[in-house]
């Protein structure tokens, strides 16, 4: 069998000597949208930090597109394709909103293609082109969403990790910012990885799902099996 | 009391408040960027001072000249200190390592120039040095009038290249947001390397139009040191601008208040208005959270 375009096998990850993360592996084939839930507290930013190279995992392997992901290297992660957009959307916010696209593009190829994927950002979100020289900080909450997600995009990322992208936002942002997701999924084969504590809302974009609990992998399925599972159900949908 | 003194004062405590500002400004740019407050600031104005003065010695370099390799030479010197120790002492958990090890550098630096070139003051000339322009009945100091043109040069190329470079643009990004600035992409590192680089670069380019009217010995940074931390706190820490009109306001207050206590009392002066500036900053910021 051969392995999967993203594997992360075995993670685990310490806190100093707190031990977070407990041999944690899921694995995403292109193209796919998978979802990553589990309550407050469970470990879901602290796997993906550690995808995204912002955290050294102590041990394990991150594969993707066959090449080994060094722990810890946000940079090489980056320059693999894997990109974050982080819990709490971290924008430059006495940036503009142009200043805070521009800066997604960082690779070399991303940066000699700014402009075309800056187009096709203010297509998808003519708002941001409206306010491209407001301050980040002084957008809305579902605006600065939509810039973190663009300057992620900005980086021509081949996988998309979005963390907590719905926390605190009216769902028709939400909703605008998934189907988006998910168009450019279909189109361009981009691997979307979502991380939500809401697992509901996880399920209507992602295909299927592995559900985290205290730093433990312990459920996973499609998101048919995820919606119809009693544990899930009874923890998370609130039967 | 004649008001042209006074006037002569004002436009004096202008010129060296240019210098307070441009030392402030290079603290304030290390702080905002990486959170650390570098209490060797002063004793990098020193070494830049002395560079200045061994340019001039073995090269005949005219202090103004020398500016700009006077910097470049700052800029390696700071980015190796930070790459090669500050770096290195940073933790995650408070900054009591960096307190430590800035202060202990700045000890370790002024030692170290006490040992190779004696506790002598040392200066240099300049073609400008000693020279006075009368402008208004009034006697303006050639060389501090030069070096506060090339100052406000220096600062509008700064703000130019944090306005509009690439690497102005990621030294913004990682001060108002590291974790942003390392998901996309941005080496967090290398820009502290830089941006503590450039502080000790900017802190150079005062110390050698300093040298073009003033003297150098081994313990003439803590002079700077002091007065960049005053400047610092009354703009308020990480506030660019703000160092920069404290720097001007504490080269006045040093000036037109030497004049009218006395230069005996010139520091004693500025120390009480600063005392007050804090504690009346101090009383309006608690006014303002609980009201
Ligand atoms: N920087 C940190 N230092 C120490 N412990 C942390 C840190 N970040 C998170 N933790 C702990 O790790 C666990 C997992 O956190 P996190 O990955 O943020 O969970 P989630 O994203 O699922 O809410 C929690 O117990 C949290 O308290
Ligand atoms: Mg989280």
């Amino acid at each position: 069998m051969g392995n999967a375009f993203f594997k992360a096998s075995g993670l685990n990850v310490k806190y100093g000597d707190i031990q977070v993360l407990w041999d944690v592996s899921f694995e995403a084939e292109k193209g796919e949208i998978i979802a990553l839930v589990g309550s407050n507290g469970a470990g879901k930013s602290t796997s993906v930090k550690t995808v995204a190279g912002l955290i050294r995992h102590t041990s394990g392997t991150i594969l993707f597109d066959e090449k080994e992901i060094p722990g810890g290297n946000a940079r090489a992660a980056i320059d693999a394709g894997i990109i974050l957009v982080p819990e709490g959307r971290q924008l430059f916010p006495q940036m503009t909103v142009y200043e805070n696209l521009e800066m997604g593009a960082c690779s070399k190829t991303a940066e000699s293609r700014k402009k075309e994927t800056l187009e096709k950002v203010f297509d998808w979100f003519p708002k941001l082109k409206e306010r491209k020289n407001q301050m980040a900080g002084t957008l809305s909450g579902g605006e600065q969403q939509m810039v973190a997600f663009s300057r992620g995009m900005m980086g021509l990322p081949r996988m998309l990790i979005m963390d907590e992208p719905s926390l605190g936002l009216a769902p028709n942002i939400v909703d605008d910012i998934f189907r988006i997701a998910r168009q450019v999924a279909e189109e361009t084969g981009l691997t979307i990885l979502l991380v939500e504590q809401d697992v509901r809302k996880a399920l209507r974009l992602a295909n299927r799902g592995y559900v985290l609990e205290n730093g433990v992998v312990n459920i996973t399925g499609t998101a048919e099996e995820l919606s119809n599972n009693e544990e899930v159900k009874k923890a998370y949908l609130g039967f | 009391m004649d008001v042209g003194i006074l006037v002569q004062a004002l436009v004096n405590g202008i010129m060296i408040g240019g210098i307070y500002a441009m030392v402030g400004m290079s603290l304030n740019m290390i702080f905002g960027v990486m959170k650390i407050t570098n209490f060797c600031q002063g004793e990098i104005v020193m070494v830049s001072m002395y560079i200045t003065y061994l340019l001039y010695t073995y090269l005949g370099l005219d202090p103004f000249l020398a500016i700009p390799l006077v910097a470049l030479i700052m800029f390696a010197f700071g980015a190796m200190l930070q790459s090669l120790l500050i770096n290195r002492s940073i933790k995650e958990d408070g900054d009591q390592n960096v307190l430590f090890l800035t202060c202990c550098l700045g000890i370790f630096l002024t030692n170290t120039a006490l040992l190779l070139f004696s506790s002598n003051y040392r200066t240099v000339e300049s073609i400008f040095s000693n020279q006075v322009m009368k402008v208004f009945g009034m006697n303006i100091s050639l060389p501090r009038f030069v070096s506060f043109l090339l100052l406000c040069l220096a600062t509008v190329l700064i703000f130019l290249m944090l306005k509009h470079t690439k690497l102005g643009k990621q030294i913004r990004a990682t001060s108002q947001n590291p974790t942003g600035a390392q998901v996309t992409g941005i080496k967090t590192k290398f820009i502290y390397t830089c941006t503590y680089g450039i502080g000790a670069a900017i802190a150079g380019i005062a110390g050698a139009c300093l040298m073009s009217f003033y003297y150098v010995y081994p313990s003439v940074g803590n002079v700077y040191g002091t007065r960049s931390f005053i400047v610092v706190t009354m703009g308020g820490l990480g506030n660019v601008w703000g160092a920069f009109s404290g720097g001007f306001v504490l080269g006045i207050l040093e000036t037109v208040g030497s004049t009218i206590v006395g230069a005996a009392f010139k520091d004693t002066l500025v120390f009480v208005v600063f005392i007050l500036i804090l504690v009346i900053k101090e009383n309006l910021n608690i006014k303002r959270k609980r009201g």
